[in-house]
């Protein structure tokens, strides 16, 4: 199979250079996309899915200097790790340390041989895919989606990741909805309960066996299957930290990936599947009472003993206008956002209303973007890993019945 | 070699720095011609418009646009390894730095002959 190429992008308002530039990154062996407009460039950014390796950027140009266009793409998660070299004609001591100041990770003059260029594109890159590989390398079968604060997404985040990486891999992927009397997660998913794991309550065997389970699961077209949240608080009470003993060593079994909504308190029972699960996504709004709850909610965890690289943080911007910067929420909680997922309440409200997941009813927003991307984050690594297993099984079996 | 032809020659090697395209062509191998005279194709279009546009705003009194664009020209020229062209640039600049808009002015002049000079040697080549 061929090497996927990296993927650059140039923004330059002289067209010369532009071309020049493109020619000899596309001789190099990448694939380039160009813009002579870093506005345009931007919007490109914003929306493309999958974004570029490198970036390299003028620093003169009329509509935007180059040191706002790396300042606009450090502001966001998704775009803030992308390498950037500068472009520039002159490299005085105050145009490096602006540069850098801005978030640049490297100059380049314009008078600079192409061989400069070259090696240093290719230093940028290696340095990028170390980084990268010890990114992704999040090998979470079970993801707790929990926030301290209601009225942040838990839920809707929930659903949506598990349709991403159901949608991702072709797999089904098991939902377990912990929000007691509401049904959220069904409601999203127009699913109906009939059976919860209240049933369990009076359960004496010491295990339970996974047919039960199964059979109160409700399958989804999306190949998501839920189990569905107790839908009294009678029947919440019901289901205590006993029955997640019991039901978690099979429930985590059931399919490749777990997400559970856990709901936004803290209780015994969800505690006891915060410690369990392998990750916990904290998910946050920018906006200070959610990131104090989630201060304290890091706090818990603390004082639990849960390792600290377990918690990952989100920012879902359910208001229209961030009042706090990422770069603050990150000081504040010393912590750096795993994902920032854009404002799209109107969708978001319209697919409730709906019964529709928001990620089939909007598939192509930044909004499904971004939680795709964040799916794809979480799984990539066991399932391209589980994928070349496969392969090397298949060319394994393959080779036997080759003649000798 | 007649005086004019040598005169010529020696022009060119004070404008155009050749080592800047011959590496492009080496980096570029078996295309590297045709990409040389498409960049030149591409220069010979954009680059009488800017300089038409920095004549007009050195009269205007338009000293940011002329600054954006006399960096433009610099970065275009440089690519092509023009520094005839490079080196007005990088004089105006200087000149626009210390409010010298008559020393710019008299640059630019400057800058419109030379431009004429490279424009002759690169049509040549086409």
């Amino acid at each position: 199979m061929p090497e996927e190429k990296d993927h650059i992008l140039i923004v330059e308002d002289s067209d010369i250079t532009l071309y020049k530039i493109k020619a000899v990154l596309i001789r190099l062996g990448y694939d380039v996309t160009a813009y002579n407009n870093p506005v345009t460039a931007l919007n490109w950014l914003s929306n493309v899915p999958i974004k570029p390796d490198l970036i390299l950027l003028d620093v003169v140009m009329p509509q935007m200097d180059g040191y706002e266009f790396i300042r606009r793409v450090r502001g966001q998660v998704q775009t803030q790790k992308i390498p950037i070299i500068l472009l520039t004609s002159h490299l005085d001591t105050r145009d490096k340390i602006e540069g850098l100041e801005a978030g640049a990770d490297d100059y380049l003059g314009k008078s600079a041989s192409l061989t400069e260029l070259e090696l240093r594109v290719k230093a940028l890159l290696a340095r990028k895919h170390v980084s990268d590989a010890s990114i992704t390398e999040i090998s979470a079968r079970s993801i707790a989606v929990f926030s301290l604060r209601g009225g942040v997404g838990v839920s809707t985040l929930s659903v949506n990741l598990a349709m991403a990486i159901s949608h991702l891999w072709g797999i089904e992927t098991c939902l377990w909805d912990m929000v007691i009397g509401v049904g959220q997660c069904g409601l999203m998913m127009n699913l109906k309960p009939v059976t919860t794991l209240s049933t369990l309550t009076d359960w004496t065997e010491k295990t339970v066996d996974e047919s039960i389970l199964r059979s109160m699961l409700i399958k989804h077209e999306s190949g998501v299957s839920l189990m569905p949240a107790a839908l009294t608080v009678e029947e919440a009470e019901l289901i205590n930290t006993h029955t997640i003993d019991l039901v978690w060593p099979i429930v985590q079994t059931l399919t490749p990936y777990l997400i559970i909504d856990a709901g936004n308190h803290f209780s015994d029972p969800t505690l006891t599947i915060l410690e369990r699960a392998d990750i916990i996504l904290l998910v946050l709004a920018p906006e200070l009472a959610s990131v104090n709850a989630s201060y304290q909610a890091m706090k818990v965890f603390d004082e639990l003993g849960f390792p600290s690289g377990k918690t990952l943080l989100v920012v879902n911007n359910i208001i229209p206008s961030s009042t706090l910067a990422i770069e603050k929420i990150a000081t504040g909680l010393k912590k750096q956002p795993l994902a920032e997922i854009p404002y799209d309440s109107r969708g978001m409200v319209k697919s409730l209303n709906q019964g529709i997941p928001y990620l089939t009813t909007f598939p192509k927003t930044p909004t499904s973007q971004a939680i795709s991307s964040l799916a794809y984050r979480l799984s990539s690594s066991d399932m391209e890993s589980k994928k070349n297993r496969e392969t090397l099984l298949q060319l394994d079996s393959g080779s036997k019945d080759l003649p000798g | 070699m007649n005086a004019l032809l040598d005169t010529k020659l020696t022009l060119h090697s004070l404008y155009v720095d050749d080592s800047v395209m011959d590496e492009f062509k080496r980096f570029m191998g078996e295309d590297g011609d045709s990409l040389e005279k498409e960049l030149i194709v591409l220069y010979l279009k954009q680059t009488p418009k800017l300089v038409a546009d920095i004549n007009n705003e050195i009269r205007d009194g338009k000293i940011d646009a002329l600054k954006v664009h006399i960096h433009s020209l610099k970065g275009s020229s440089g690519q092509l390894g023009v520094t005839g062209i490079t080196d007005y640039c990088k004089d105006i600049e200087e000149a626009l730095r210390q409010g010298n808009l008559i020393e710019a002015d008299r640059l630019i002049i400057k800058l419109k002959e030379v431009y004429r000079q490279v424009e002759e040697f690169f049509t040549a080549k086409l």
